[in-house]
């Protein structure tokens, strides 16, 4: 990750802060976070609800709700390019062009009065100068690709299933062959046995196009099986981050440790299920320190007095916790436990 | 065995804590309505003003006796609307003629609530053979034009404050009925409505204590904007000479007789419709302040 | 989809024939009948009771709706009692200038109502919303009547732009469409508004926004497409109203049209007109209605996918 020449880093974020200010009060949805991704690579965003992962990506398209989103500062260079300093055409050519994204619900993001085969033509003839018939032959093309009959082009979302929807989702938005790809947990609504057909169609495609990809998801069998590179997210920032390898089998933070114990493990099925206590905290009113502290089975006084920095572990590796600042911490999660 | 006798209680004090709250949550909506609150301003003028006219003013003398030495008079202190060609006070005739638009917008609107909303509810509820009866005779009324039933009817019956009551009522039925009948569907399917069945309540207990009380949302809304929407086709039908018979100082009766003067008396027109403007705005006002309260989806 | 028009079309005679005999019904609950019309002053009651047996009025009610609608299939809807004017033809006669001013208000409708819809559900809560918003509730709290006088003061009387009366010549159509016009326009806008607030926050405009289609053509085509349902409801109820609505703006601007016909046959006791008018109007209307049912599968798929199948 360090010294990489800049030009390979497909993205690159600084410091972003989003708030949603509302009439309740201001949601501290992403308090300050730094992501970078390199090409062809795969990054897992990982998280509970509610933790900013959507609106991270939201923000990487320049597509957070305004009102009530407010992005109050921070930089995300897509392709060399500042998102937030780009006009509106700009971005039109951006989005969909460059980053695409992939979103939750398949049943309703598919506009119900347009043909499937309109909806991906649409994509095609924004971005490229092609004619409407070469147009919609990728779109058949690109349907075919992932894997529903061509023939199918000329049906409207009604008639298609849930799996086959996410499918149509990710041909709309690999149509043009995007530098980005965000999916934001596109398996979440679908059954489990179509959950892998989905996500086996998205990684090749993937490949093929060599599009690098950011993988939102509260799954992490869906990480191991998909990333190269783990963020984990929680109230808005990063608190680890780090290959799969140093994320999965040297565990840092007493927040990911607790993520892990509360799945079951597959080659020890007896092993107990450890929930992590208590809830996220209220986004509109986070405490001064560390924010997983008032949950956290680690906790020193000084988590709740200082806000925590993040700190370097190895060349890939850094984690947001007051406790390695003791030499001799460790969690108490075995590496490698899975 | 205690806890079980527990359960009875505590469901009660739920619901009622629940249905204070709710409630409470819609008149807290409704008052931060700025519109609502000019509503209500505007209305409780004009009905006390009518409610004085009608100590004030005596409807032989004041109302409808001619008066010709003062004809046509523009606006001045003496008449602050003018007088209309029988030298009537225009102002007494309006703040006297309020109790034929608020009682005709009230009444019709208390019978097409009646009808439609039980007809509805009961569609609703019990589906079926009745529902489709009843939603069949309803389609049929609602795509008679609703002035040309109204006209249909009062032709039918003759002239009088009654019968344009009930010709006016009787148009909104349909839409009572199917707003009702949607009101209740939602309800019906509800979780809590198959539990009262499942724990054995009847029929009767269920549409009492489940299925009105969460359904009249809708439904006392549509009473407020039926009674706006009332008091316009009356004073219509008025306008048409089928409503009020004169010399009753209708309001859309007085704008009719306005018309054939309108080109140098255009006074005469334009107060007797400012009085139903801004009678109808205030209530649809309160109507549209009372459905934004009720409706939490498009409160963001 | 042929067939399901066809399909549509036959379900609409049932509706036909009730309606009718609503209508019927009631008119016929009028007191005073031909017979009193024609009746020599001097004539004995037992000479009009002969006559009534004579013609028939003394038949059952089914009987005589039974006659009438013969007649109607026949284009026969009997005489006028005023002018002996044949109904069928007078109505006629008539018709197209009814439908030209409910298609010219219709038109004026749409034209102010579906932007200004839009625009109040895109800017919610903004002064566009509230001037949107204003506009609505005046439109919807002014009698129409009383907007065509007002209309006329300043237009034809003051100004003199526009004549106050008559149906000749193009300019005398402005003020009655836009009288017709505003009343609707304010109810298609209410309903543009609603509609649009509930799919504007539907998933799949983020799905457009995120491939980049610029918003304009998100809001005109992604969201509008999808909120046209309710939008097209209420434009074909209002155009099967404003065949009986017509009667005011009718009345006021003296357009000779179906519902300045009804009024003054109703003000003459022309008890042939009158039920000839309205079973005839309530008709075209139930067939209006239809065919905006009808429209509704051309603009979503999932509505003639129910039909098809």
């Amino acid at each position: 990750m360090n010294g990489k020449d800049i030009s390979d880093l497909v993205l690159k974020i600084e410091n972003l802060v989003v708030h949603y200010e509302t009439e309740d009060g201001t949601v501290e949805a992403v308090n300050g976070i730094d992501l970078q991704l390199e090409r062809k690579r795969v990054l897992g965003l990982v998280g509970e609800t509610g933790a900013g992962k959507t609106t991270t990506a939201l923000a990487i398209l320049n597509l957070i709700p305004d009102p009530p989103g407010v992005i109050k500062s921070g930089k995300i260079i897509v392709n060399g390019k500042d998102i937030l300093k780009q006009d509106i055409k700009e971005l039109e050519k951006i989005r969909g062009k460059e980053v695409s994204m992939i979103f939750q619900d398949p049943m309703t993001s598919l506009n119900p009065v347009f043909t499937i085969g309109e909806q991906i033509t649409e994509t095609i003839m924004l971005h490229e100068e092609v004619s409407k018939r070469e147009a919609h032959r990728r779109a058949r093309e690109i349907l075919e690709l992932v894997g529903i009959p061509q023939d199918r082009a000329d049906e409207y979302p009604h008639q298609f299933s849930g799996g086959m929807k996410q499918r149509a989702l990710i041909a709309i938005a690999l149509a043009c062959r995007p530098k980005l790809l965000i999916a934001d947990e596109p398996t979440t609504a679908l059954d489990v046995t179509i959950q892998a057909q989905v996500l086996e169609v998205m990684s090749a495609l993937k490949e093929k196009y060599e599009t690098s990809m950011i993988m939102i998801t509260h799954d992490l069998g869906i990480v191991a099986e998909t990333c190269d590179m783990v963020a984990v997210m929680y109230a808005g920032k990063i608190v680890e981050q780090g290959t799969l390898e140093d994320v999965f089998n040297k565990t840092k933070h007493p927040y990911t440790e607790g993520l892990f114990n509360s799945i079951p493990k597959i080659n020890d099925r007896k092993a107990e299920l450890i929930p992590i206590p208590g809830l996220m905290p209220d986004p509109t009113n986070l405490p001064k320190g560390c924010a997983f502290a008032p949950r956290c089975s680690y906790v020193m006084t000084e988590c709740h007095e200082r806000p925590v920095e993040l700190k370097r572990i190895s060349d890939t590796h850094i984690v947001a916790c007051h406790a390695y600042n003791k030499p001799d911490f460790h969690i108490r999660r075995r590496a490698g436990e899975r | 065995m205690p806890v079980i006798q527990n359960e009875p209680n505590k469901i009660a004090a739920t619901k009622r804590y629940k249905k204070r709250s709710m409630s409470a949550e819609v008149w807290r909506n409704f008052k931060k309505s700025k519109g609502a609150m000019l509503g209500i301003i505007i209305l409780s003028i004009v009905l006390s003003a009518c409610i004085v006219g009608e100590f004030i003013y005596d409807y032989n003398e004041d109302i409808v006796k001619q008066n010709f030495e003062e004809r046509l008079q523009k606006p001045s202190w003496m008449h602050p609307f003018g007088t209309d060609q029988y030298g009537r006070d225009i102002f007494a005739r309006i703040l006297y003629g309020g109790r034929y638009s608020f009682s005709v917008g009230v009444v019709a609107m208390i019978i097409s609530f009646l009808i439609g909303s039980t007809l509805g509810i009961v569609a609703g509820y019990y589906g079926g053979v009745i529902e489709n009866i009843i939603m069949r005779i309803t389609d049929v009324f609602a795509s008679i034009p609703s002035v040309l039933l109204a006209i249909a009817i009062t032709a039918a019956f003759g002239q009088s404050l009654l019968v344009l009551m009930f010709a006016v009522g009787l148009v909104a039925v349909p839409a009572f009925c199917r707003v009702a009948r949607a009101a209740v569907l939602t309800v019906v399917g509800q979780e809590y409505v198959e539990a009262a069945h499942a724990a054995g309540a009847k029929n009767w207990q269920i549409l009492t204590r489940h299925i009105v009380p969460n359904s009249m949302a809708p439904i006392i809304v549509l009473c407020t904007l039926r009674v706006a929407q009332s008091i316009i086709t009356a004073s219509g039908l008025s306008f048409l000479g089928l409503g009020v018979p004169t010399p009753s100082p209708e309001w859309g009766g007085m704008l009719s007789d306005g018309r054939g003067y309108i080109r140098d008396y255009s006074y005469m027109t334009m107060f007797p419709g400012l009085a139903i403007v801004i009678t109808v705005l205030a209530i649809n006002l309160i109507g549209d302040g009372l459905r934004d309260a009720m409706d939490p989806k498009l409160k963001r | 989809m042929i067939r399901y028009v066809i399909g549509r079309l036959l379900m609409l005679i049932p509706v036909l024939i009730a309606v009718s005999l609503v209508v019927y019904f009631i008119v016929d609950l009028a007191p005073g009948d031909v017979v009193d019309v024609i009746a020599p002053d001097d004539a004995s009651p037992e000479d009009k009771e002969l006559l009534r047996e004579m013609m028939g009025l003394n038949d059952p009610f089914i009987v005589r709706y039974f006659r009438y609608m013969q007649g109607l299939l026949r284009g026969d809807l009997g005489k006028s009692y005023v002018n002996n004017r044949d109904v069928f033809e007078v109505y006629f006669s008539r018709l197209p200038n009814t439908l030209i001013l409910a298609m010219a208000g219709i038109f004026v409708a749409v034209v102010i109502a579906v932007p200004l819809g839009v625009i109040g559900a895109i800017h919610r809560a903004s002064w566009k919303d509230a001037i949107s918003m204003i506009f609505g509730l005046l439109g919807l709290s002014m009698p129409n009547f009383w907007l065509g006088l007002l209309l006329i003061i300043v237009f034809s009387l003051k100004l003199g732009l526009f004549p106050s009366y008559g149906s000749e010549g193009w300019s005398s159509i402005v003020l009655p469409a836009i009288t017709i016009g505003t009343g609707q326009a304010a109810l298609i806008m209410r309903t543009t508004r609603s509609s649009m607030l509930e799919v504007i926050r539907q998933d799949y405009l983020r799905t457009a926004r995120a491939k980049g289609v610029p918003e304009r053509t998100v809001i005109y085509k992604h969201a509008l497409r999808n909120a046209l349902i309710p939008i097209v409801t209420v434009m074909g109820t209002q155009l099967g109203v404003s065949l009986g609505g017509a009667v005011f703006t009718e009345t006021v601007f003296a357009w000779p049209g179906v519902g300045r016909l009804v009024v003054d046959a109703i003000n003459s006791r022309d008890i042939p007109m009158v039920t000839g008018c309205l079973i005839l109007t309530t008709m075209l209307a139930s067939f209006l209605i239809l065919l905006v049912d009808i429209a509704y599968a051309f603009i979503d798929p999932r509505i003639k996918a129910r039909y098809t199948k």
